[in-house]
């Protein structure tokens, strides 16, 4: 600087004689203009549209309904899908109906204007949902088919379980019953609640078997996600079922160090399997929100309380928390720097259902950034995610305020 | 060199000698920042058109359990990159240009241009 002064002091842009070091004061400049840029602009592009995605955009909405009735209206297929199980590629065919299916009942119930165009592109996802090929992941698992066990006579040996299918397929299903109390889907969705509740009812911890002997609490959130929205959509009390189901979440799932959710639990005790994950807690607290907003309120608390952090911005979960350490897996997804993909996604709807702006901004622009949204023709697809990547995200971005079901 | 510094009538001449070769010549950083956003912003634009209209994501996740197409591989990996280079470094590459080219109006080049090799 003392060099560059009688330059300045001079007005004058002349080199001087004086020794000068290489750089100056112009790459100085440089290169604070760089780190001035590179800190306070990637994610503040990214988040451009997060207000508008909060307060339920329809222009938004509606493209990235229009590209996922896109995906549903061809057909996919187990093989459209490689995570190198066939178990987890069925698992991941049936999540993309689901949440599509969710996305348009959320959307149909957040502007009922849209309730007709909506109600239809929710019931090709319900049919496909509930088609023979969707659901053979769980058929091959139990050896039983999941629709079929729920007419076993109440108590047998086959009235079990199922609740990866039955529980995430019931959710839609209740969640379409209320929209359209004439739904032509009512009975089936009758005949999996009441299987649901008996389940819940009948088992000696609260919970119900995803596959056999394997228990996954976030699983159950679902299934009493659906007992709830049952409950709505026909005017009736809940089932006793809602409240075991709830009570065995709270004792049993819920890590009382850390406030998140256990992944997995002992079918015959309940005890702890796994440790405390994100991912599940996020999901948990977005099945949750329809259910009971305390507990669903509680577990999003937690996570961003322990698991939240943001870097340059960007926001993120952190998969496991302090003194659990594990790798990324079919749950989590790709976990990069303890960061889970998962996590960070259904969390964008946990935040949503919970009205927290800031995280909910700071998550999308994180979803934006890796998503890479693409928009053509009213049409929005996320290019890096896939059916399943924007079936998720539309769910989650559409996710209704658990203070909707609290009045 | 002295002369200049010690006539008052110099840094007018020197703003009056800059030819569109020296301009270029003391501007070549931001220019290069600028060509290396240009070419991120383009590749990106053409990558992401490309990975949408091909379904790529979709065609990776269906591979089952055998090798990623290596096109569709090498499309979804560019993209990545070229995306984060675009998103996260690129502004701070125009701020740095758009910083280097005020510096440079305001006060000229620091020294000879062709004396570093990075101006």
């Amino acid at each position: 600087m003392a060099e560059a002064r009688p330059v300045l002091d001079e007005g004058s842009s002349v080199a001087s004689d004086a020794p000068r070091k290489p750089g100056s004061t112009r790459a100085l400049v440089a290169l604070l203009a760089f780190v001035l840029g590179f800190a306070t602009v990637p994610h503040r592009v990214c988040e451009r549209e997060a207000s508008r995605w909060f307060e339920g955009d329809p222009e938004k909405t509606e493209a990235l309904a229009a590209g996922l009735e896109r995906w549903t209206s061809s057909e996919l297929a187990p093989a459209s899908f490689a995570t190198g199980s066939s178990r987890f590629d069925g698992e991941w065919l049936f999540a993309t109906y689901v949440f599509a299916a969710m996305g348009f009942g959320q959307v149909a119930l957040e502007r009922p204007e849209t309730r007709t165009t909506n109600l239809a592109r929710m019931e090709r996802c319900l049919e496909a949902m509930l088609e023979p090929r969707v659901r053979a992941f769980d058929d091959t698992a139990w050896r039983t088919d999941a629709l079929a066990s729920t007419k076993s006579a109440p108590g047998s040996k086959e009235d079990r379980g199922h609740v990866g299918y039955l529980g995430y397929a019931a959710l839609p299903l209740a969640l379409h019953r209320l929209l359209s109390p004439s739904s032509r889907f009512a009975e089936r969705e009758e005949e999996i609640v009441a299987a649901l509740a008996r389940r819940i009812e009948a088992s000696p911890t609260g919970f119900v078997e995803t596959y056999p002997d394997e228990v996954y609490p976030v699983d159950n959130t679902a299934a009493l996600a659906a007992l709830a929205m049952h409950a709505r959509a026909t005017k009736q009390a809940p089932s006793p079922a809602l409240a075991r189901g709830l009570l065995a979440v709270r004792t049993k799932a819920i890590d009382p160090a850390t406030g998140l959710l256990v992944q997995a639990v002992d079918a015959a005790t309940g005890a702890p399997r796994d440790a405390p994950r994100a991912s599940g807690t996020a999901l948990a607290a977005y099945f949750l929100s329809f259910a009971d907003a305390s507990t669903s309120q509680a577990l999003f608390d937690a996570l961003e309380r322990g698991q939240f952090r943001t870097v340059l911005g960007f926001g993120g979960m952190i998969e496991y928390p302090a003194g659990h350490r594990g790798r990324g897996d079919v749950d989590s997804g790709l976990v990069f720097l303890g960061f889970g993909v998962s996590a960070s996604g259904f969390a964008i709807g946990a935040s949503r259902a919970h009205g927290d702006l800031d995280t909910f901004t700071a998550l999308y622009a994180t979803a934006h950034l890796f998503g890479a949204p693409f928009d053509e023709n009213g049409i929005r697809t996320y290019a890096t995610g896939g059916p399943i990547g924007d079936a998720i995200l539309f769910a989650m971005l559409t996710a209704p305020r658990a203070t909707r079901w609290s009045s | 060199m002295k002369e200049a510094i010690s006539d008052p009538k110099a840094p007018q001449n020197e703003r009056e000698e800059r030819t569109p070769k020296k301009v270029l010549a003391a501007n070549k950083r931001p220019l290069a920042f600028l060509a290396i956003s240009v070419a991120c912003l383009l590749l990106h634009h053409v990558l992401l058109r490309a990975m949408a209209h091909g379904h790529v994501a979709h065609v990776l996740l269906g591979a089952g359990n055998a090798p990623p197409p290596a096109s569709a591989a090498a499309v979804a990996i560019t993209l990545l990159v070229i995306r984060l280079l675009t998103v996260i470094v690129v502004p701070g590459l125009l701020l740095a240009a758009a910083a280097e080219i005020v510096a440079y109006l305001l006060v000229g080049p620091t020294r000879e241009a062709s004396d570093d090799p990075l101006a």
